[in-house]
């Protein structure tokens, strides 16, 4: 970790779901567990994993929609427990969120004009009053001209949605972002424009992002780090250039390969052979997690013990000097094993 | 070449074939003209890509393709339409779609829980279409529904049969829609963005699902998608749609590497691809597309590409480019002013 305090730093949060178990009542879903994670200030953090595995809780936590059952989250060193009246409503208008479907985040009976102008509403009086202003400002930040203002949500196209919705958070004058999966409703060209976005919102005004996605080539294009995450685990944890050289944990490299077989950068297309998928199989329920490693029952380079023993989480040695850990959560990696398979893959 | 493009090569059995496909809708006595003259052509085994940015008339175009358009508000017209080379789909009615429908042709949807019924049991569902098209009883409807989900990857098929829509998963739902769509060996099977709601590794196996059902059972797939990179996996071919027409036509694997309509090269352009060169820095971000997607129903003097193409010239605002009618895995582009050599 860098030597300055994280903007937001969680520290082995858990976040229970209650849910019915057949007529017994209920029981308690661990969405995430014991999870450590941190953001700096202008980071871009992509968080990926399959559906299910969490990412969205942990995303919802971190901005306060749910509540953790433990653990401890932090903002710029403040923990949130600890926070009141004024402090905590600074706090929520610091940390936006931008939701998957940008048509349900937008209330359809109100014009663009009123739903940007209520995120100024909840703030200080001396913002609502240069309300056209802001509201322009913001407008520009996203790239849309002021016509769109008088406008309903049904009227606009998806990603212009999506970058009203990002125009909304950006009036909060927030220092982090957390979006959950804010490409997958948008086509090729759209998600281009919104990564360009947020990538030029990181550089010129310092704000932090956690962009949940599914799609790690548009992912490898923003991010600082990339978070690997299965059964509310963090699997992985590196700096992203790091990442998409030299994945460590078998899962990182299931992913990376699902993403775009035979269709790498610099590779020709040859289509037509791959007719057994990389990852078979569902993720297992969170119900009832396997023992040992999580992710054993998918795992390809499985060992023994993997069944049996939960893996630690180990920190790999880098020849390259980025002070920014690569942290992965494997048995492959373990300390005694004198990682191999590590140094194989280094070489390859 | 793979030897599964060998092997569709030498079996060249045409299944589905279309000739100047025209789609016009009348809204308010006004007539819209949608889709202005498509040629598509399925063989056997063989997976198609139809790719665009949205609003381009893929959907239309798939939907056109099993008569699912109302009339009398949209009109479909067409030079020649076929199906196996004697059905002619041109002049069917509606009671002879139902007949081809789910037993000749197939289809597959984005969002598998809205294909699904959410008050039927999977079992249900699937006895009730593999009954329609074939004189089996119960029993046996159920062992075909189970053979059918086991080859979709879905083992527990006993499980499976019995749940609901909200019981599964959208990758297993997914592929429940997949099982049902095979399940009585149609010819063409259409699959509208069927990958999009879904997350990686399901996306990754229904893909492999479709590459597998041509293979094997020699069904002909259409893949309707924006993903490139899922076209560049598993389809031998693809069409480029733009505004209602095709505009560049090919071998994925060269129309990929070498577009020649200057929408093509955008496309791949703003499609990011995973770079793992080792050492390199962070990619630079993919370029979007300029300017708007050209509303389908507006008719245009020249290429509806005109307005954010670079190369564009005065002959393009005029005269439609053609698509040269050639071999079917020829490489064919629609262009005044062709990109010529490697661009990607």
């Amino acid at each position: 970790m860098t030597a300055t305090q994280p903007l937001m730093e969680v520290r082995q949060l858990s976040v229970q779901h209650s849910v019915r178990a057949g007529a017994r009542g209920q029981t308690g879903l661990e969405a995430v567990r014991q999870l450590s994670l941190s953001v700096a200030e202008g980071e871009i953090v992509a968080l990926v994993g399959e559906s299910g595995c969490g990412k969205s809780s942990l995303a919802r936590a971190m901005v306060g929609l749910l509540a953790p059952s433990s653990g401890e989250i932090y903002f710029r060193g403040v923990p949130l427990q600890g926070l009141n009246g004024e402090a905590r409503k600074n706090w929520r208008m610091q940390t936006q969120m931008i939701f998957q479907d940008p048509h349900a985040a937008l209330s359809p009976r109100r014009t663009i004009a009123e739903t940007l102008a209520e995120a100024l509403e909840l703030q200080d009086a001396a913002r609502a009053q240069q309300q056209e202003q802001h509201i322009l400002n913001a407008l520009f930040e996203v790239n849309l001209s002021s016509d769109i203002l008088q406008r309903y949500p049904h009227q606009l196209s998806g990603g212009q949605k999506q970058r009203i919705a990002l125009a909304r958070a950006l009036l909060c004058q927030p220092s982090l972002i957390i979006a959950d999966e804010p490409l997958s409703a948008l086509d090729v060209s759209e998600q281009a424009r919104l990564l360009r976005l947020f990538s030029k919102l990181r550089t010129d005004k310092q704000i932090a992002f956690i962009l949940i996605a599914h799609d790690l080539a548009a992912v490898q294009q923003v991010a600082d780090r990339v978070a690997v995450m299965y059964l509310g685990q963090l699997l992985e944890l590196a700096p992203a250039a790091r990442f998409f050289r030299a994945a460590a944990h078998p899962y990182s490299q299931a992913l990376l390969q699902a993403t775009q077989r035979n269709w790498r950068s610099g590779s020709s297309v040859v289509p037509g052979l791959a007719v057994e998928p990389v990852l078979s199989g569902e993720p297992p329920s969170a119900l009832t997690p396997p023992s040992g490693c999580v992710f054993h029952t998918r795992c390809a380079q499985r060992l023994e013990h993997c069944s049996r023993v939960a893996p630690e989480q180990q920190t790999l040695v880098q020849q390259d000097t980025t002070a920014v850990a690569h942290q992965v959560l494997c048995h492959l990696y373990s300390t005694d094993r004198k990682s191999p398979h590590l140094m194989q893959q280094e070489k390859s | 070449m793979s030897p599964l493009a060998n092997q569709t090569k030498s079996s060249p059995q045409t299944v589905l074939s279309l000739r100047g496909l025209r789609l016009s809708l009348t809204l308010a006595g006004q007539k819209h003209e949608l889709i202005k003259g498509i040629d598509l052509d399925l063989q056997a085994g063989e997976v198609v890509g139809l790719v665009g940015e949205s609003g381009c008339g893929k959907t239309l175009t798939g939907n056109a393709l099993l008569g699912l358009l109302p009339s009398p508000k949209f009109r479909m017209q067409s030079q020649e339409f076929l199906l196996n080379g004697k059905h002619d789909l041109a002049t069917a009615d509606e009671k002879r779609w139902r007949q081809l429908r789910g037993r000749h042709l197939a289809m597959i949807f984005q969002e598998p829980q809205s294909a699904l019924d959410p008050v039927f049991t999977i079992g249900q569902q699937m006895r009730r279409v593999i009954r329609r098209h074939k004189p089996v009883d119960r029993q046996r409807a159920n062992e075909i529904a189970l053979a059918s989900l086991a080859e979709c990857g879905l083992a527990d098929g006993q499980r499976v049969l019995s749940a609901y829509p909200h019981q599964l998963s959208g990758g297993m739902r997914q592929r429940v829609m997949i099982a049902m769509a095979l399940s009585c060996k149609p010819e063409v099977l259409i699959a509208d963005e069927p990958t999009s709601a879904l997350d990686i590794s399901s996306r990754d196996q229904v893909l492999a699902l479709l590459r597998r059902a041509a293979l094997n059972h020699g069904t002909a797939v259409l893949l309707i998608s924006h993903d490139l990179a899922a076209v560049a996996r598993i389809c031998d071919r693809a069409l480029v749609m733009y505004a209602g027409r095709v505009l560049e036509s090919g071998p994925t694997a060269v129309l990929f590497s070498q577009p020649r309509h200057p929408y093509s090269a955008a496309l791949l352009q703003a499609t990011p691809r995973i770079s793992t060169h080792i050492g390199s820095q962070q990619p630079a971000i993919v370029r979007p597309i300029g300017g708007q997607v050209q509303a389908l129903h507006l008719a245009t003097a020249g290429c509806a590409y005109t307005a954010r193409c670079q190369r564009a010239t005065e002959l393009c605002s005029q005269q439609i480019p053609g698509l040269q009618a050639g071999n079917l895995h020829a490489h064919a582009v629609a262009c005044h002013h062709p990109l010529t050599g490697d661009v990607s």
